[in-house]
């Protein structure tokens, strides 16, 4: 059963506060967290749960850096913002 | 009778800024446009931040004047006291004066209303009316609040939504110093409801948040962008902290110090301690400088220097900086100040130049040092701040080992009073170390491959 760890809580450096495992499983586009090995390998038997839950591509592309740069996304939302103000 | 704090009078605050860009060895590489690879134009910043500032991000003046207008803000709490540790010293039995200056007595509890106050004012002469930013649990957002309350400017605020669910209290701040607070994803922007049409329930994510708030300054009229840390305009706000804690030094009596500390996670609080003192340092005086980090999340201990991304989304320009990769997130420790996987390229290239030596420690030495800390001087400190106090704490036991009266200067950047869920987890054990595994660590560089790598100079030459 996926939810059967989504209780347990954790405290999540990236956002400086407690978050459920849920979070963990699901933040990443609805993926694991990059980090949920290292989060939580102390706590529950994760390697086994992403075996047991997602197949092996999926867990490369939730592990896996992306590699597309947010720099791109702003400069993408500048043009899009210009072009709302020409729609104006 | 022995003086434990020592406050300046108003009158006696520092009335300039200092810039460290005019004192470096070797001057800061310039950040890269991602597209091009080729240095960025204040063309390229303008969408986000406001020209004056972007103006100040590149100045190499040495000195700059606090405004007036900022000056009227910072003095709701500022001059901020210098205390000695007495009560520290003798639990340690060390012949060490230990003296820290108190960071956590501002509105926010943090020092990071320092920088906040300065952008607010900035914007706000510059005709901007609103500024947008995102915030994970709340201690930035809670002080871009308060500055933004103060100089009568809007504040827009995405918090991640689960914080913002789970974390009321720094919410509550900001709703009462009237920022509009608002869990991301949003409805407010593209970005937003692109997620909840996808997932109504999306708990959201710093990259989210990070992603809403450009695009609300971008898009909407007279807004911009505030980043709370990294970036050198925020450096050199916070060495306000420093310059006070010079003077009061002198108060005290003392003429020298040897060892400065502060945490590191962007960079910000650390800098503005240290810097003044790295002036000193480049002008001969032999001072131990040493900013302090979590063990997990090794980023000036362990990584190697190249360009990457000023944020875990990866939304702000090419930076030189010491970085474990755009894609690291540290391992779960109690210290979410210190997430920043790249620290801010100002104290990056101080290290090159062998002014600074940083330290790393376990979280479990940490908040052992933090409990020492609060039953012997009181304040329960930020878990952030304890990485500094074990600096303390090791340099203060060496001093008694070599019988040595050293000046130890800590930086005391905040309360803990908003994370005592951390102290409630190493109370009842479920705290463990975890230093980043080497694998761990390649695996993070390898996001890395691609990237332009700026050399490596020390006093100007390759190294």
């Amino acid at each position: 059963m996926i939810e059967k760890y989504d209780d347990l809580i954790i405290y999540c450096p990236q956002l400086g506060g407690e978050i459920p495992f849920r979070y963990c499983r699901t933040v990443n586009e609805s993926l694991p967290c990059r980090k949920i090995i290292v989060c939580w390998e102390f706590k529950i038997e994760i390697s086994n749960f992403l075996g047991e839950h997602y197949s092996m591509d999926q867990v490369q592309r939730a592990l896996t850096p992306p590699t597309k740069t947010r720099i791109d996304t702003i400069l993408e939302l500048i043009e899009k913002a210009k072009k709302i103000k020409e729609g104006e | 009778m022995k003086e434990y704090k020592v406050f300046l009078r108003e009158d006696e605050i520092p009335k300039q800024w200092y810039n460290i860009q005019a004192d470096l060895p070797t001057p800061l590489q310039p950040p890269l446009h991602p597209g091009t690879g080729q240095p960025i134009g204040p063309q390229d910043l303008a969408p986000v931040f406001p020209m004056n500032l972007i103006e100040q991000e590149v100045s190499t003046q040495r000195w700059i004047d606090i405004p007036h207008e900022v000056m009227e803000k910072l003095l709701i709490w500022r001059p901020t006291p210098l205390h000695r540790a007495y009560a520290l010293e003798k639990a340690l039995g060390t012949p060490a004066r230990i003296y820290y200056k108190n960071e956590g007595v501002s509105p926010p509890g943090s020092h990071k209303p320092n920088t906040a106050i300065a952008q607010a004012y900035y914007n706000k002469v510059f005709g901007i009316k609103r500024i947008s930013t995102e915030t994970g649990a709340g201690q930035w957002g809670s002080a871009l609040s308060f500055a933004c309350c103060l100089f009568g400017l809007e504040c827009k605020v995405f918090m991640v939504r689960i914080s913002y669910d789970q974390k009321p209290y720094r919410r509550l701040m900001m709703n009462t110093w009237g920022a509009n607070c608002v869990p991301s994803p949003s409805k407010d922007t593209n970005a937003g409801r692109k997620i909840l049409e996808e997932n109504p329930d999306s708990p959201g994510s710093l990259g989210i948040a990070i992603s809403e708030a450009i695009e609300d300054a971008v898009t909407t009229k007279d807004t911009r962008y505030s980043l709370g840390s990294v970036l050198n305009h925020v450096m050199m706000h916070q060495t306000i902290i420093g310059l006070e804690t010079k003077k009061q030094l002198e108060k005290f009596g003392e003429k020298k110090v040897d060892v400065v500390t502060g945490c590191v996670g962007g960079g910000s609080n650390f800098a503005g301690l240290a810097f003044p003192f790295v002036l000193d340092k480049i002008n001969g005086a032999n001072i131990t400088i040493i900013p302090a980090e979590p063990n997990s999340c090794p980023t000036m201990t362990r990584a190697p220097f190249v360009y990457d991304f000023g944020d875990t989304a990866a939304t702000t320009p090419l930076l030189a900086m010491h970085s474990l990769g755009h894609a690291f997130i540290p391992a779960p420790i109690h210290a979410g100040g210190l997430r920043y996987h790249g620290l801010a390229p100002l104290v990056s290239q101080l290290i090159i130049e062998g002014l600074l030596e940083p330290r790393a420690y376990n979280q479990l030495e940490c908040y052992a040092n933090a409990v020492l800390w609060a039953r012997t001087e009181g304040a329960i400190p930020a878990p952030e701040t304890s990485h500094a106090i074990s600096v303390v704490v090791e340099e203060a036991k060496r001093a008694k080992e070599e019988g040595k009266e050293k000046v130890i200067l800590l930086n005391w950047s905040g309360h803990g009073l908003m994370d005592l869920g951390g102290y409630d987890s190493y109370f009842s054990g479920r705290l463990v170390d975890y230093p980043l595994p080497e694998d761990e660590m390649n695996k993070s560089l390898k996001s890395m491959e691609g990237l332009p790598k700026p050399p490596m100079l020390k006093k100007g030459k390759p190294v």
